[in-house]
């Protein structure tokens, strides 16, 4: 038996095959099992993919702030934070994406020392960064939406790299070089946040 | 008709844009991340989206819902974060699908059909145009057509991306 080709039973299953061509391929169902199976398998997918929910809640919230009317000298203000933001961005993502053996303080953070343990190295920077964060929050409402934007998506891709190292720390609760990494990574959230705030300060 | 929402955000009513971003945000959010199957891309792109939305808002004349302009501002500006990234093709195409796929759909919700979560990762198998081509069409019901202009590809290419998703998303579903 000559089956029809699966572009053909894809367009029968769309129903877009011209009349005559549509009569041709009922004929062939009509003996063929394989193909009428596939064909029931085509349209359950379809229905199956139109009836996925149309919403998911994103784990966080993502909103920017609401646009404000420009202020006298906002123009000239907001380009000059965002640029310096996108600086320190720059050199800290090059941190983040450095390959873990070849990352910046490695010597000055992790070394040759008596292994301290995670917990009591990683407190000092949650406190502070937890510190900072809020007065972020409290001011947040200066930023333009863009440069809020731009700050919220880097706190997050520094949060994520955070949580990914948390991850791993799980597996090998003792890798002193994994403590070294996520006390880098603290470090640089805790100094984009004053910088930020820094920035604020001036604005 | 503009709905009284939009018409507080278009006169600068913070609250309005509240209410507008809680309205939308699952909508918007959920295209992102089929399209894109990366939670972390999703995330900075719905920012994106609604940066986007409130910067034009004022444009904004009410010729469609609010929903549909919203939902187009989204489908463009993910297909632009997919443009680009073309353009540079170090990063995200460096990391394995599996690492990038959403813990959102790991766990689904009590009223999820047990098939929903399979239905959910082989999409997110997809090579990137065939699971972005078959989302616009099957999920959120463009058009072939459409499809082809919002990707800005032939007819043609269009339906053999989505037979082409299709029968991949047969099979992985078929043997798991």
């Amino acid at each position: 038996m000559t089956h029809p080709e699966r572009e053909r039973l894809h367009d029968y299953a769309d129903g877009l095959l011209p009349p005559e061509e549509a009569t041709s391929m009922e004929d062939h169902l009509s003996v063929c099992d394989a193909c009428r199976r596939r064909v029931a398998s085509i349209r359950a997918l379809t229905d199956e993919l139109a009836s996925l929910p149309r919403g998911i809640r994103p784990e966080r919230d993502l909103r920017p702030p609401a646009p404000r009317p420009l202020r006298p000298g906002d123009r000239s203000r907001w380009p000059r934070v965002a640029a310096a933001l996108a600086l320190f961005l720059a050199a800290a993502t090059a941190a983040l994406l450095l390959p873990d053996g070849s990352d910046g303080d490695r010597e000055t953070t992790f070394g040759e020392r008596t292994p301290v343990p995670a917990d009591v190295v990683l407190a000092p920077y949650e406190d502070a960064a937890r510190q900072l964060a809020t007065e972020l929050d409290a001011r947040r409402d200066r930023m333009d939406a863009e440069t809020a934007a731009l700050v919220q998506r880097n706190l997050g891709v520094l949060d994520a790299a955070i949580r990914d190292l948390q991850s791993a720390r799980e597996v090998a609760s003792s890798d002193s070089v994994l403590t070294g990494l996520l006390e880098n990574r603290h470090r640089t959230r805790l100094e984009f946040l004053r910088r930020t705030l820094a920035l604020l300060s001036e604005s | 008709m503009i709905d009284d929402a939009v018409r507080r955000a278009q006169k600068g009513n913070p609250d309005a844009f509240d209410e507008l971003y809680e309205t939308h945000v699952d909508r918007v959010y959920a295209l992102c991340l089929r399209m894109t199957a990366d939670r972390r891309l999703a995330e900075e792109l719905t920012q994106d989206v609604f940066v986007r939305a409130w910067r034009r808002i004022g444009s904004f004349r009410g010729a469609a819902a609010f929903s549909t302009w919203l939902h187009r501002v989204t489908v463009n500006v993910v297909l632009d974060a997919q443009r680009s990234a073309r353009r540079r093709p170090a990063q995200l195409s460096a990391l394995p699908r599996e690492l990038r796929w959403s813990d959102a759909l790991e766990s689904p919700g009590e009223n999820d059909p047990a098939g929903r979560l399979a239905l959910e990762r082989a999409l997110a198998s997809l090579p990137d145009r065939a699971r972005t081509a078959i989302v616009l069409h099957a999920v959120e019901g463009y058009q072939y057509r459409e499809v082809a202009e919002l990707m800005d590809v032939k007819l043609g290419t269009v339906k053999s991306h989505i037979h082409r998703a299709r029968e991949l998303l047969l099979e992985r579903l078929e043997s798991p």
